[in-house]
């Protein structure tokens, strides 16, 4: 079990950073990393750079900016990382 | 504790924005609010900037943070309710009911082990097929992440077939998690150490000090069990170490000692991991006597929880299963229990399958009227839930009048089917899930808005964050 999920408590402070849903499963089998929300149908699996993600995972569970995110997946991805960016927004798995 | 005060808000559109809000409830202590949504979603914010939600002056980032967590939408057509999709069944818990013999007769049993005509075990072949049965099942949903249990009666009458099971599977290219319930009384070092080897877990009945256990799980004669059972728990504490769980059945016998109870299993034999579960009525044994009244539930689950806080106040490490998993529900929404974490998943996320390959929605072998099928001729698993659920009465939906306007809906929805099947009068929900449901949450939402560490301690793991 991911025990690095965390819920938050916002403010005016932390409310425009960005967290790692509390509501998210992370399974790392051997074909991959399986992430998906469990309120949610649709789940994703990342087959490739599967430590980079973990990583980036335990980092959102402390907030990150847009920005310190952007960075992060730009250093390993290039040109993906919006792409990458989108799809963790977009399904939920970083609020 | 200190308790925290809730209020009802309907839904409505978010003003001066195009997003509608779902009907939430909002709990409220010192300068926090946790918010909680008809799905089971909770939203911890600060008084100041959630109050801005209704006072016109709510920011680009708090709405996205409410629409992520789905408090909000775009639309107000959208199904608010989260009314649950036949993409939910997926079953992934299989309990494979090998035998109803037992070696013991306890008080309150809610198997059929009387019926002799019937008391035979399952055969070879037929776990053989219930293996392929499995692999071709795991094939066609592309996921091998399943959980076996076999069961009983007694299981570990029918070890050679807990192991031909695996090996079934093991053979078939699966290595699913196996877990058993047992009554300890056939754990030889031996087979402690084959299952052991074999990453097979173990949970163990056993209802309190002997006094308790023995007056209410006993062998045939009559004669009790605690001497073995606890020798046998401490043998398998060498090998597990604290990977072992417990399972106490609470009863009428227990009620007055519920904290001692707590207090042998967590200091006395050290546990780490325990489950308390009160008693329900049984359609065989005689066990109305056993049973408690709903207020009884109600006062002994708010002692549960406050002997498990004492325990961590003392730094005494012990998880009560369904106070943790309750939790869980709150905390991250993690499905974690096929009957306590949403409602009854039965026949949806989790089977039985019996010793004629037979499948049913749960543990209740014992009523054909339950029948959904068999391996034999319904070879499309899925189909033939997403089928039932349309017709059977079993999955017929729990509600009462006071459902609509309860927080704990999500978490509940009306409780297990088994228990309200066996109650002495119908019911439209399973009060003993209501009752501990509508006692338990707000004392745990309390706790996370009053003292988010002690929260923390109930989960072992720090979820909340420390407040500087």
């Amino acid at each position: 079990m991911e025990n690095y999920v965390k819920q938050h408590c916002f403010d005016n402070e932390n409310v425009s950073r960005y967290y790692l849903s509390p509501y998210v499963y992370i399974v790392q089998t051997d074909e991959g990393l399986y992430v998906g929300r469990e309120d949610d149908e649709r789940e994703f699996c990342f087959y490739e750079e599967v430590d980079v993600y973990i990583q980036l995972f335990h980092k959102l569970s402390e907030g990150m900016t847009e920005g310190e995110i952007y960075r992060y997946l730009e250093e390993y991805f290039s040109e993906k990382s919006n792409e990458i960016l989108s799809l963790l927004i977009g399904g939920g798995i970083v609020e | 504790m200190k308790d925290c005060s809730c209020s009802y808000i309907s839904g409505g559109a978010i003003e001066g924005t195009e997003f509608w809000l779902n009907d939430l409830w909002k709990f409220e202590a010192g300068d926090k609010n946790l918010l909680l949504d008809r799905q089971g979603h909770i939203l911890l914010l600060k008084k100041n900037l959630c109050n801005t939600i209704w006072n016109q002056e709510i920011s680009e980032d708090l709405l996205l943070k409410l629409l992520q967590r789905k408090f909000a939408y775009e639309s107000e057509n959208i199904d608010k309710n989260g009314t649950e999709k036949n993409s939910d069944i997926k079953p992934m818990f299989f309990m494979i009911d090998l035998t109803n013999k037992c070696n013991m007769e306890c008080r309150y049993c809610l198997r059929n082990v009387e019926d002799d005509s019937d008391k035979e075990s399952i055969t070879n072949d037929m776990i053989d097929s219930i293996c392929e049965y499995l692999a071709q099942y795991c094939k066609q949903i592309g996921d091998k992440r399943i959980t076996i249990q076999p069961w009983g009666g007694e299981p570990l009458l029918e070890t050679e077939k807990i192991f031909l099971l695996q090996d079934g599977l093991k053979k078939r290219g699966m290595n699913p998690q196996i877990t058993i319930e047992t009554n300890a009384l056939l754990l030889s070092k031996g087979l402690m150490k084959e299952l052991y080897q074999r990453g097979i877990s173990i949970g163990v009945s056993i209802d309190g000090y002997q006094k308790i256990h023995d007056s209410q799980r006993v062998i045939h004669s009559g004669i009790g069990t605690h001497q073995v059972v606890e020798r046998r728990i401490r043998s398998i504490q060498k090998l597990y170490g604290n990977d072992i769980s417990t399972i106490t059945t609470v009863t009428r016998n227990s009620l007055e000692n519920l904290e001692d109870i707590i207090e042998y299993l967590a200091v006395d034999l050290g546990l780490i991991y325990i489950k308390l579960n009160f008693v329900h009525r049984s359609c065989f044994a005689m066990n109305d006597d056993l049973c408690l009244y709903a207020e009884e539930i109600a006062d002994a689950t708010i002692r549960i929880f406050q002997k498990i806080l004492e325990l961590h106040k003392r730094g005494i490490e012990v998880y009560e299963y369904n106070i943790w998993l309750k939790s869980m529900n709150l905390l991250t929404g993690k499905k974690l229990d096929v009957c306590n974490s949403n409602g009854c998943h039965g026949g949806k996320r989790m089977i039985a399958i019996d010793k004629h390959g037979d499948i049913f929605p749960c543990d209740v072998t014992d009523f054909p009227e339950e029948r959904l099928g068999n391996i034999k001729t319904d070879k499309d698993l899925i189909a033939l839930l997403e089928n039932s659920v349309g017709e059977k009465a079993y999955f017929k939906e729990k509600k009462g009048n006071e459902c609509e306007k309860c927080p704990w809906q999500h978490y509940c929805r009306g409780g297990c089917t088994v228990h309200m099947k066996c109650a002495t009068q119908e019911q439209d929900v399973d009060m003993i899930e209501c009752t501990i449901n509508r006692n338990l949450y707000p004392k745990l939402i309390s706790l996370i808005l009053h003292e988010p560490e002690r929260m923390n301690q109930l989960l072992g793991y720090e979820i909340l964050k420390k407040e500087p």
